[in-house]
């Protein structure tokens, strides 16, 4: 460069120094090439959708989307926490009942902490009306290679069908189990809840209080709220005995369940109209992340005792795909995306740091995503193998 | 030309070009996106860091409510990160601008006043922080003159309408920015009886504002 081009350059710099300083309100990522990503464990998975894992049982159980979406497949795991070299066993999820000739898929997936359980939450494309006697929760005991069911309830009029997204998630004791997709009407107008089972030690739901085997209710609380949205938005963080955080369509939602003049609070969060968002927690920390799916945008947000609080960072990347999901020993979350994840850094106090990482994987749409702490393994599912 | 830009006049004329905004001042802009500390805490909702308004199904922020009546009594507090302004300066002017959206009275005043101590995350009606530790404000709300807020208001704003309001909060900024204080940033609260609504940093951020503007020492 010559001494006037010096001179342009060092008066534009100036000239921009002199305007007054415009604080930066999105975290601007740096991209960090890396060669290879040596603890993502890949599970060939057409058209999954969403992913639970065991670190106990050493299993990851992975829903699916289309042709096979009334089946879950089980993939076991070594004890390194490695895919092992074994097919993954499909497990067709039972039609039972008056609606056994109707189609009916599964959303969301979990295990017990402790015990070799799986539960299902599955959905059905059949009216409102007709919905009331299918059984939303199925519970499988996943032993030896072989999945038995041995429990299945969360029926009534109460229950939504013909949802698209629903999942479920434990509290840290396993005592409560959280559902979504329950719908009534309010003066005339629909009106959405959410729940939880309370569960047994044997892992299974308990019985409501005076019914008897044959004519199974289960014990459960529910609430309902116009904050609670109509299948664009999911995810539920048992915080504490309390409060859990659940996604709403404008933010994230804490459920108060002792303190009713603040039973429902929500913060709803820029950028507004974005609906379809995704929630994860950090497994240590007093922070939870959320993707914006369809959007390049991503958050940071703190919580104390399961309040939102303070402001939150946001960045974009790539449109996310998939819900968030921390990795805390390596201090990233991570978001699917195109055919790719993206990691971005973290800080030790949970803060989105200026850089991220790329991996690419062959699916169109990644979304079912797990890590294990235990094993430093990130799993993702994808179409076919390499 | 190219003679006369290797020049010593060229030399000059670089110089000049970036000595010209140190000589001149500069304007510091900071809006409620750069605020860590943030909170709108109401006495009908003791934990919430974000009591934004009362709604039917619970609490949100699609709008900050000030609130001054026997069943709500709420308070927005805001800390500006001035740390970023460059050592060595002194400050001229400082201005909180902000932007109110609802107000079905022109009579509100709303008062803003220096917050004493330290606050945080997990800041709500009872706590001035919950973590990593719960600590109580002095008084709830931040209602305790002299331990929780300072004795003497910064600024009485007089809410004529809706739009925009500032208020000159010189003094507050050159305390904190020459650490003659800690900036634990302001309260802000309805002195008159009633409601009034503002924009929510959360949901439409860039309406609280502080502009400073500083020159060197």
């Amino acid at each position: 460069m010559n001494y006037l081009g010096k001179l342009l350059g060092t008066a534009i710099v100036a000239l921009c120094l002199a305007a007054p300083i415009k604080a930066q309100k999105i975290v601007a990522l740096q991209y960090i090439h890396e060669k290879s990503f040596p603890f993502i464990a890949e599970l060939v998975a057409p058209g999954a959708s969403e992913m639970a894992l065991s670190e106990t049982i050493r299993l990851v159980a992975v829903t699916h989307r289309g042709e096979h979406a009334s089946q879950v497949s089980i993939y076991s795991l070594d004890e390194t926490g490695a895919p092992a070299a074994t097919e993954p066993m499909a497990l067709e999820l039972p039609r039972r009942g008056p609606l056994a000739a109707h189609t009916t898929y599964a959303l969301g997936v979990t295990f017990h902490p402790t015990l070799p359980l799986l539960y299902v939450w599955q959905d059905v494309n059949a009216t409102q009306d007709q919905a009331e006697t299918f059984e939303h929760l199925l519970i499988f005991r996943v032993a030896h290679g072989k999945a038995e069911l041995v429990q299945a309830c969360g029926k009534g009029s109460d229950y939504a069908a013909g949802r698209k997204v629903g999942y479920i998630a434990f509290d840290d004791r396993a005592s409560r189990l959280y559902f979504p997709n329950l719908t009534r009407m309010e003066k005339g107008k629909p009106v959405n809840g959410i729940g939880y089972f309370r569960i047994g030690k044997n892992g299974l739901v308990l019985p409501a209080d005076g019914t008897a085997e044959s004519g199974f209710m289960a014990q459960s609380e529910v609430a309902f709220s116009l904050y609670i949205p109509h299948d664009n938005a999911g995810g539920f963080l048992p915080v504490s005995d309390e409060v859990i955080i659940f996604a709403g369509a404008a933010g994230p939602i804490s459920w108060d369940q002792v303190e009713a003049r603040q039973r429902f609070s929500y913060v709803g969060v820029w950028p507004p109209a974005r609906p379809y968002r995704r929630i994860a927690a950090h497994p240590t920390l007093s922070v939870i992340y959320m993707s914006l799916l369809g959007t390049g945008y991503v958050l940071q947000l703190k919580h104390a005792e399961g309040y939102i609080t303070s402001n939150f960072q946001a960045t974009t990347i790539t449109g996310p795909t998939s819900r968030p999901v921390v990795l805390g020993n390596r201090k990233m979350v991570a978001f699917g995306a195109k055919g790719q994840i993206q990691f971005i850094s973290i800080d030790d106090r949970g803060h989105f740091l200026p850089e991220f990482r790329r991996a690419v994987v062959s699916s169109d749409d990644v979304s079912a995503l797990s890590y294990s702490e235990k094993f430093d393994k990130f799993y993702v599912a994808v179409e076919k193998g390499k | 030309m190219g003679k006369w830009i290797n020049g010593s006049v060229g030399r000059w004329v670089v110089l000049a070009v970036l000595v010209s905004p140190i000589v001149s001042g500069r304007t510091f802009e900071l809006d409620d996106s750069d605020c860590e500390r943030i909170a709108m805490i109401a006495s009908d909702a003791p934990r919430l860091s974000w009591a934004g308004y009362p709604g039917v199904s619970g609490y949100g922020t699609g709008a900050l409510v000030f609130g001054n009546s026997d069943t709500r009594k709420s308070a927005f507090l805001i800390a500006f990160p001035i740390e970023r302004i460059p050592k060595g300066m002194r400050i001229t002017s400082a201005t909180l601008g902000m932007n109110c959206i609802l107000n079905y009275q022109n009579k509100h005043r709303l008062q803003v006043r220096r917050i004493i101590g330290d606050w945080g995350d997990g800041v709500s009606h009872l706590y001035r922080r919950t973590l990593p530790e719960k600590v109580p404000w002095t008084k709830p709300g931040a209602a305790a003159i002299g331990a929780d807020r300072a004795r003497r208001a910064t600024a009485v704003v007089q809410l004529k309408g809706m739009g925009e309001f500032s208020v000159n909060v010189t003094e507050d900024v050159e305390l904190w920015y020459s650490q003659a204080l800690p900036n634990n940033g302001w309260i802000l609260t309805l002195e008159s009886e009633g409601a009034v609504n503002f924009y929510a940093p959360t949901w439409s951020p860039g309406n609280w504002r502080l502009d400073v503007s500083y020159e060197p020492r």
